[in-house]
């Protein structure tokens, strides 16, 4: 971990944010699907974005064992 | 008969909303209260909150119309959506924590919490408060639309826009009095018409498409493509946006108050868990429909209108449900952005202390009025410039973006120091304008950046450097390292922040 940075996450939590953003910003992928036709860049828009959307509950059930003194949400919807 | 089919959907629809908070809410006693609702909030009204605040009515005109327009790149609504959901994962544990600790009610509090720091605690707050006025004017404008369509031809454009004017402010009579509690659950009627009922009219009116010779095949091959390296628009433009877009969500001052409300951090995650796949599967029906209806020769003469053209298939109920949706969005992103603007000027512009969250919330209730009004006067006088009103709605985007180095990096490196982020702050915001005014629309020498991300990376180069360069003291230091052992620790106990925040930072007006 850098000198400074706050152990907030997981570390498997820190690799999945950075594919979520790498999916999703790194116009190289972009430029290569999406310049390949409907088939393959709708594919790779709705896929991608379908990744980033399942890695957050991977993630959640990352981090809940870290954090027992959370509470989360035991009492209800208020 | 068809107008009293559409403008009887808005009023039964608003009087269940009314009904529905009478029901939930009640009168905050203190301004902590007023502005996060006692932090009391589960997962399933935070996630609501968080989509009725983000996603604004104008996804269905204005996005849907870039869409209808630019194909693919108007897509760019679900990745930079989805993107902004990561981080309001990752923000969670921190911002709750000090949320708690501090007993903190807006995004420049925080900010003035972690550098102690009242330039950069009102720097913030003034950057959200400007940005915010364009914002607001244009959701309430963005209403003439819904009236227009709802009167069935019976209402003329400045009509409409009026009629939408005096609703949305009627709207706000319960946003002035309830605060982040009636917000909250408002949002959740609004969210439930907004995003679950529209997405199933979405769907059938996009099934409706690709059944009547307006399907995939039938839309142009150019919209299916991004701008490549070396192309008119500069091949980083679609990435320019959609880091700007993910980056500058929580710089919003009525997105980062959603924060507070929410009871752990727990229930943060669990509200960035749930908002994913609703924002994947609404954004994606929405802009796939829109993609389609650019085949539509109605729709190329006027791609604004999309919404309303394509749910004109459904005959006067579905261009009524498609007007309720506009104005539950709407509703729910303007009335978060006024309750946030009035917790501002109450308490980082007109504070009189740390003590004053224990205090009435008549101060706050007085600003979002009188905020409201001044909204909806601007919306009626500057009617004949909207696309002015654009162009400055663009700028303040380009502008509010230059808060995120401040922030993320002020709670995610123990280094960045008050100097940094002023400095950044104040060449970010600088610069961004400059570029704006020059490029307005991508900067062509950087191969379509936006003004806002050249901006951004100067900005975090300003910070780290300056906060390299001349860092914190010790004294300074270690109670930067106190704020974030408290997050490591998981302790929210109750706090006085160390530095010199108890005091009043313009105004003391009591």
């Amino acid at each position: 971990m850098p000198a400074g940075v706050i152990p907030t996450a997981h570390p498997l939590v820190r690799v999945l944010v950075a594919v979520d953003f790498f999916l999703l910003t790194f116009p190289p992928l972009g430029w290569w699907f999406m310049g390949g036709g409907m088939g393959i860049g709708l594919t790779y828009m709705i896929g991608s974005c379908t990744f980033v959307a399942l890695s957050l509950p991977v993630m959640l059930a990352l981090e809940a064992p870290l954090d027992g003194r959370d509470g989360g949400d035991k009492r209800g919807n208020s | 008969m068809n107008m009293l089919v559409g403008y009887g959907g808005v009023a039964l629809f608003f009087v269940v909303i009314v009904a529905f908070i009478e029901r939930t809410s009640h009168r905050a006693s203190t301004l902590t209260d007023y502005a996060t609702a006692g932090r009391s909030f589960g997962s399933s009204y935070a996630t609501m909150a968080f989509l009725n605040t983000w996603l604004p009515g104008t996804v269905f005109v204005s996005f849907a119309g870039l869409a209808a327009v630019s194909g693919l790149i108007g897509f760019y609504l679900v990745p930079y959506s989805l993107l902004a959901v990561v981080l309001m994962f990752v923000l969670a544990k921190p911002v709750s924590i000090w949320g708690h600790a501090f007993d903190l009610r807006t995004q420049a509090d925080l900010i003035g919490v972690r550098y102690d720091s009242r330039l950069v605690r009102v720097l913030v707050a003034a950057i959200g408060l400007i940005a915010s006025v364009p914002w607001v004017v244009l959701g309430m404008q963005s209403l003439l639309l819904v009236f227009k369509y709802l009167s069935f031809g019976s209402v003329g454009a400045t009509a409409a826009l009026v009629i939408g004017v005096v609703v949305i402010v009627l709207r706000q009579v319960w946003t002035v009095r309830h605060g982040a509690r009636g917000l909250v659950t408002g949002d959740m009627v609004q969210g439930i018409v907004a995003y679950l009922f529209g997405t199933l009219l979405i769907l059938g009116l996009l099934i409706y498409l690709t059944t009547h010779n307006h399907g995939f095949s039938e839309v142009a091959p150019g919209m299916w493509a991004l701008p490549k390296w070396g192309s008119e628009l500069g091949g980083l433009y679609y990435f320019s946006i959609v880091i700007t877009g993910a980056m500058g969500a929580w710089c919003w001052p009525d997105i980062f108050v959603r924060l507070f409300s929410a009871r752990s951090a727990d229930t943060i995650r669990r509200s960035a868990v749930q908002a994913a796949p609703i924002m994947l599967v609404f954004g994606t029906a929405l802009m796939l429909l829109s993609i389609c209806a650019s085949s539509m020769p109605e729709v190329k003469a006027a791609p604004d209108n999309v919404w309303f053209i394509v749910a004109g298939a459904g005959g006067v109920l579905g261009v009524t449900l498609a007007g309720l949706c506009v104005l539950g969005g709407t509703m729910g992103n303007v009335g978060g952005n006024l309750q946030a603007m009035g917790t501002i000027m109450a308490n980082d512009v007109f504070a009189a202390g740390r003590a004053e969250g224990t205090r009435s919330p008549k101060r706050a209730m007085a600003a979002v009025a009188f905020l409201t009004l001044l909204s909806g006067a601007l919306s009626l006088l500057t009617r004949d410039v909207t696309s002015g009103l654009i162009t400055l709605a663009l700028v303040s985007y380009q502008g509010i973006v230059q808060i995120a180095p401040a922030l993320f990096l002020g709670i995610f490196w123990r280094r960045a120091t008050a100097a940094g982020a002023a400095t950044g702050l104040i060449g970010g915001f600088g610069l961004a304008a400059y570029l704006q005014w020059a490029y307005p629309l991508a900067i062509p020498w950087a191969e379509g950046l936006t003004s806002g991300t050249v901006a951004l990376l100067v900005n975090t180069a300003l910070i780290v450097g300056v906060s390299l360069f001349k860092p914190h003291d010790a004294d300074t230091q270690a109670r930067v390292d106190d704020l974030f052992d408290r997050v490591r620790r998981g302790d929210t106990s109750a706090a006085e922040p160390a530095g010199k925040l108890a005091a009043p930072l313009i105004h003391t007006l009591d």
